[in-house]
């Protein structure tokens, strides 16, 4: 197949969470540009290892950790968007028609990907609160992304990962930048539980290591603070709130660019 | 009798501070006699009402003395069952202080003759199967404890029925209430490893809300006294400013706290 059929193939995908190089030359559009920071996490080395991505969606950690030379790269996602964990006054509304989300199975993007690339991740569905180590079995290196936020109970999901992680977890989150910036060293959240974004807990720079320790992780090592940035994802309007932030997000990750404030930690379970 | 009776108080290591009769006070943790006259319970008489996580269960007793018909108290006896942060690897250990409530409860309930019911169940098990709906639920201090709160209010819902109104009285954070006043925030760990979400007084709100309940009026800080149990002065001189704010401070007044009175969301 050549580089322009397959670029028809992505583009005539409705929609794309990840932006991906499929091949040279041939990539997708999707919400969220992971490329230019991705060397910023600090990876532990995957060479030869088994390995887990959680919450994979069109699959870019799970790519990257086979590009790393991992063994085996497994991917679980949850494919209907209906089982996420929405905050109950957005149940009662009418999930499919959410612009964003609804479309095809959230593993069709990620399926198509697969095929382009060659790849070889295993994909399953699979909730994170249902990982079973008698059922999926343990791993060297396991990796989430950006996807604590989503859950009620980011706790029970944490302790689910732990039980599956024989080696190391690399847990890249979006982290709140004043509550760390003036809550330096205090866990803090802010609470939302409401509306069509489904986010639950908005963690700052410590409350994501709390989280992680709560939960029988012991950190090893932080990641400097990075933006994961807005690629076809819509920008926020430009009010004065917004450009301070953008300020803000520049003093302390040293680049303009639009997007959402990340910091990864590289933990190890410590019971 | 009443020296039968001082002998039961003695013997227990108390959480709540109730006058019972003989003008014996028990010394809990905390002394709730004069803030619950501020807390806005709802008509009362005739109502089946729930006190959910009711410890010694002394706002089970006040919703009995003000003329409910029925009232249960639900608390979980096994220790080692409470959601704590970091769970003792000791078996022994985690079991530490089952029983200790239900045996307070029983003492009070004896002592004041009212007619609480005690259900020993986890918040996260209530069902509308074992307990029934109620017309008046009271929640307090309780959702701090929980590393999932959103989860257990759901479970309250599972017993509301149309009309209930659930009083909610929960220990926030006073410094993150006034720095964020409008922005639901909460403090993972605080203080203690029982302490999960703390929230200041709009987090304590958009909690009710994201557990499937309407807030219809709500209000604080209001301060929570400490009861007997809790020495006045320090063993030692406090090294740390947070130890000098609390027994200056924080002793001399009462934890904050907040109420808020909720109706079932409709689903």
């Amino acid at each position: 197949m050549d580089a322009g059929e397959m670029q028809r193939r992505l583009d005539a995908h409705p929609f794309w969470y990840h932006s991906l190089d499929v091949a040279p030359g041939v990539s997708t559009k999707g919400w969220f540009d992971l490329r230019p920071v991705v060397d910023l996490l600090p990876w532990p080395n995957v060479r030869g290892k088994r390995c887990l991505d959680i919450g994979t969606f069109d699959g870019y950690l799970a790519f990257e950790l086979e590009r790393r030379g991992a063994a085996e790269v497994v991917a679980i996602d949850v494919e209907d968007h209906l089982q996420w964990d929405w905050p109950p006054d957005y149940r009662a509304a009418d999930l499919a028609r959410d612009p964003g989300f609804s479309g095809p199975p959230k593993g069709a993007g990620f399926r198509l990907a697969a095929e382009l690339m060659g790849s070889k991740v295993d994909w399953r569905p699979l909730s994170i609160y249902d990982l079973d180590p008698a059922e999926i079995g343990t791993f060297d290196v396991v990796v989430c992304g950006s996807l604590l936020l989503h859950l009620r109970d980011p706790l029970r999901a944490l302790e689910a990962v732990r039980r599956v992680t024989d080696g190391v977890f690399l847990s890249s989150e979006q982290i709140e930048l004043w509550l760390s910036v003036f809550g330096r060293g205090r866990p803090l959240f802010t609470l939302n539980g409401s509306g069509g974004e489904c986010q639950w807990f908005n963690s700052n720079a410590a409350g994501h290591k709390r989280m992680l320790y709560a939960a029988g992780f012991e950190v090893e090592r932080v990641s400097k603070a990075y933006t994961v940035r807005y690629d076809a994802h819509p920008r926020p309007p430009r009010t004065p709130r917004n450009l301070l932030t953008a300020v803000g997000v520049r003093a302390v990750t040293g680049a303009w660019a639009p997007g959402v404030l990340h910091r990864a930690a590289l933990a190890r379970p410590r019971v | 009798m009443s020296t039968e009776l001082e002998r039961r108080v003695d013997e227990l290591d108390w959480y709540h501070t109730f006058d019972l009769p003989g003008g014996i006070v028990t010394p809990g943790l905390f002394d709730h006699r004069k803030v619950v006259r501020r807390l806005p319970f709802p008509e009362l008489a005739g109502k089946r009402c729930l006190d959910a996580a009711s410890a010694d269960g002394f706002f089970a007793f006040e919703m009995a003395r003000r003329g409910a018909a029925e009232v249960v108290s639900v608390d979980l006896s096994d220790a080692s069952r409470q959601d704590w942060q970091r769970a003792p690897r000791d078996p022994e250990a985690a079991a530490r202080g089952t029983g200790r409530a239900t045996s307070a409860f029983e003492v009070v309930r004896d002592a004041l003759g009212l007619p609480v019911e005690r259900v020993d169940l986890s918040l996260y098990d209530i069902g509308p199967d074992r307990l029934g709906t109620f017309d008046v639920i009271f929640m307090g201090n309780i959702l701090l404890h929980l590393s999932d709160p959103a989860k257990a209010l759901h479970a309250l819902r599972s017993v509301a029925g149309e009309h209930t109104v659930l009083l909610s009285y929960e220990a926030v954070s006073l410094p993150m209430s006034i720095l964020r006043p409008r922005t639901p925030t909460a403090q993972l760990w605080h203080q203690d490893d029982a302490q999960w979400w703390t929230p200041n007084l709009a987090g304590h709100r958009r909690l009710l809300h994201a557990g499937g309940w309407d807030v219809i009026d709500s209000g604080g800080p209001l301060f929570q006294p400490f009861g007997g149990h809790m020495p006045r002065w320090p063993k030692r001189i406090p090294r740390r400013p947070r130890e000098w704010i609390f027994w200056t401070c924080t002793r001399r007044v009462g934890g904050a706290t907040a109420w808020a009175l909720a109706r079932p969301a409709p689903a």
